[in-house]
């Protein structure tokens, strides 16, 4: 993941923007502003969505994954019929 | 079922009990514009109700990222993963206008889309991991997300927007008052049938907004060195009318988008470029 590399960008870039415009800092700040919340409340929803999304996350990680006998054979084609060729091998042989 | 979970969480619900005004803001956004006119009103007022459900959509976006990449860091997650922190002001702005017949898609950075879209935390995550229980059953991974109305997620650069002008192409062709937001970012902005797209969409009159995600980079290239004209949102010349707007903030990037989706609507296709980061 290049994704938040740094070889093609300099550290203190990264640092300005998350500083300066990032979009829920922005946003909580205006709300502050505005007296429709508080920090602390702020900071509790923060707190209830990361448990939220962690719990999800979590459930994820146990989920199963999926099966090579049924799920290899559908949605290769539209709709539920499993009765095709795949690539020229059928679903029957072991 | 997401969203309705997003806005009554128990934590927003306790804020707007403890909040101490209800009083609407009222915020001039600063857009600029290529051959066109823009809002005929500049400003925008924010609800407190609408701007604390947009707040908890933006960090709910952001700690699922943040999830997905310290699993990418352990190796359980394999393959690609583009993450969208820092820009969680675009999908949350334009799922704020979105009426009952709009569609969405997109290419990289989905997840969050694909959140507000309706599919669960744990649907994208398990199908970041390659779980049976994954929105695409765990077979396709980051790029292949799909959700009401939203029609992906997709892995080759650029080919997201003349499929986003078919969406736009059978929604006129039904007879539909809905338009489509076809999203690309500034890598993808120079491939051919993206232009390609931008002709058919002018010549047919489409509904289509074409949402240029400008994030400085495409992968590891930046903007100076991959475009002649870094002005996206002047990129069809006198083809089509643009919009530029704050990507950074959510009230702005909903007020560009309003006005540009009924643009869609009326008078056919429009850029919207939103300046953002990630």
């Amino acid at each position: 993941m290049s994704d938040p590399g740094t070889s093609y960008r300099t550290r203190e870039e990264i640092q300005k923007i998350r500083q300066e415009r990032d979009p829920i800092k922005s946003l909580s700040q205006l709300i502050v502003d505005m007296k429709w919340s508080t920090e602390e409340d702020i900071k509790q929803t923060e707190k209830t969505v990361r448990q939220t999304v962690d719990a999800e996350v979590q459930q994820a990680q146990q989920d199963p994954v999926p099966s090579v006998k049924e799920d290899f054979w559908t949605d290769v084609y539209w709709g539920n019929n499993t009765n095709w060729l795949k690539r020229g091998v059928s679903e029957y042989v072991e | 079922m997401r969203l309705r979970l997003l806005s009554t969480s128990a934590a927003a619900k306790n804020s707007v009990k403890k909040a101490t005004s209800s009083q609407p803001n009222i915020v001039k956004p600063k857009l600029d514009l290529h051959l066109c006119k823009g809002p005929t009103d500049p400003s925008i007022t924010l609800e407190k109700e609408s701007t604390l459900n947009m707040l908890t959509q933006m960090m709910t976006i952001r700690r699922m990222e943040m999830a997905a990449d310290a699993l990418y860091k352990q190796r359980q997650i394999r393959g690609f993963c583009h993450l969208g922190i820092g820009q969680e002001a675009v999908p949350v702005g334009l799922e704020a206008v979105l009426g009952e017949e709009d569609c969405i898609i997109t290419a990289y950075r989905c997840h969050g889309f694909a959140l507000l879209r309706g599919a669960s935390v744990r649907q994208i995550i398990a199908e970041l991991l390659g779980k049976a229980t994954g929105v695409s059953r765990g077979k396709g991974g980051s790029m292949h997300m799909f959700a009401d109305r939203f029609y992906g997620g997709n892995g080759i650069v650029g080919a997201q927007v003349p499929v986003g002008a078919g969406i736009a192409f059978s929604q006129r062709y039904q007879n539909k008052k809905a338009m489509t937001f076809a999203l690309y970012g500034d890598g993808a902005a120079n491939q051919g049938q993206v232009f390609e797209a931008f002709n058919m969409a002018a010549l047919w009159k489409l509904p289509i907004v074409f949402v240029c995600e400008n994030n400085l980079y495409g992968m590891g290239t930046s903007v100076e060195r991959s475009s002649a004209i870094s002005e996206y949102y002047k990129r069809a010349g006198d083809m089509l009318p643009g919009v530029r707007a704050d990507g950074m903030d959510a009230a702005s990037v909903r007020k560009a988008a309003d006005y540009c989706r009924q643009h869609a609507i009326g008078n056919g296709p429009i850029i919207l470029e939103l300046s953002t980061y990630r």
